[in-house]
């Protein structure tokens, strides 16, 4: 595996932890220790996404993104469901 | 609104084409109890969700119910690719071709397409969880059969994380059900 493909099996890996705890704390809204949690992979998260986006382009869209340079890269192959973006 | 993440839920990786296992698959995409209609199903009832947290909750499953539909079409996609005219017909793929050519529509295994009949808002908190434990029940037992039909390390991976998350949303709705219609202030961790 790539280490562009590790990153995003990563980061698979904490965004499912996460929405893990949000279903667990939409029926569990005073849980201190999902909360705690939540708030400890939000954070690993963030980091692995920010190295993920630094190297390799934008993960999630936002208003402030208008591409490096020259180039809008937002539509660069793979797309998630071709087997090059899951390898 | 909503926010797009360029990646897949889990990932789905298929090496082999089977045209076969797409056609039965593709019943989790447009089937009567495939993740287009459990993600229509959620997200159309939370609008007359009168308790805050289970708004949240139809919110939060409905939106990872289209994760699912895109896991599910990545299959198929992966699947049909580079198909030739023969292994077409010989699978029985043929019947879709002539339609959709390689195409991810949404239908049943059987070729019925995708109906709104599959999903229900009744405006009734008791009903609508009701159904929605129904749906995921159902779910669950469409990707149990179809583990049951396929051997491929690669397809049935992503179908049993697929079966889990089933099992997972049954848990979480069971909890709104009782919960809120049990009037104990809406939380599974609150006592009355």
């Amino acid at each position: 595996m790539n280490k562009k493909n590790q990153l995003i099996r990563k980061i698979q890996a904490l965004d499912f932890a996460i929405y893990e705890m949000v279903l667990y704390l939409d029926t569990h809204p005073y849980c201190a220790q999902g909360l705690r949690l939540l708030a400890q992979y939000r954070a690993e998260r963030k980091a692995a996404v920010t190295e993920y986006e630094n190297t390799y382009g934008k993960l999630v869209l936002t208003a402030a993104d208008a591409g490096n340079g020259n180039r809008w890269n937002w539509v660069n192959d793979p797309w998630p469901w071709e087997n090059e973006g899951n390898e | 609104m909503w926010q797009y993440k360029k990646k897949l839920q889990y990932p789905v990786n298929i090496k082999n084409p089977n045209p076969k296992y797409a056609q039965i698959i593709i019943s989790q995409y447009g089937g009567p109890d495939g993740e287009l209609g459990a993600s229509m199903r959620y997200l159309t009832q939370r609008y007359s969700m009168p308790y805050a947290e289970v708004k949240g909750l139809l919110t939060d499953i409905g939106t990872e119910e289209l994760a699912h539909l895109e896991m599910i079409c990545a299959m198929v996609y992966q699947l049909t690719k580079n198909l030739s005219e023969k292994e077409i017909v010989a699978s029985g793929f043929d019947k879709y071709f002539v339609d959709h050519t390689a195409g991810i529509y949404p239908i049943a295994a059987s070729g019925l397409p995708w109906r709104a009949e599959y999903i229900q808002a009744k405006g009734d908190i008791i009903t609508d969880l009701h159904e929605d434990l129904a749906a995921e029940q159902k779910a669950r037992t469409t990707y149990d059969n179809l583990l049951r039909l396929i051997d491929d390390p690669d397809v049935r991976d992503p179908l049993k994380f697929l079966r889990q998350r089933e099992i997972v949303h049954y848990q979480r709705f069971g909890e709104a059900q009782q919960t809120r219609c049990n009037d104990n202030g809406g939380a599974a961790d609150k006592t009355a």
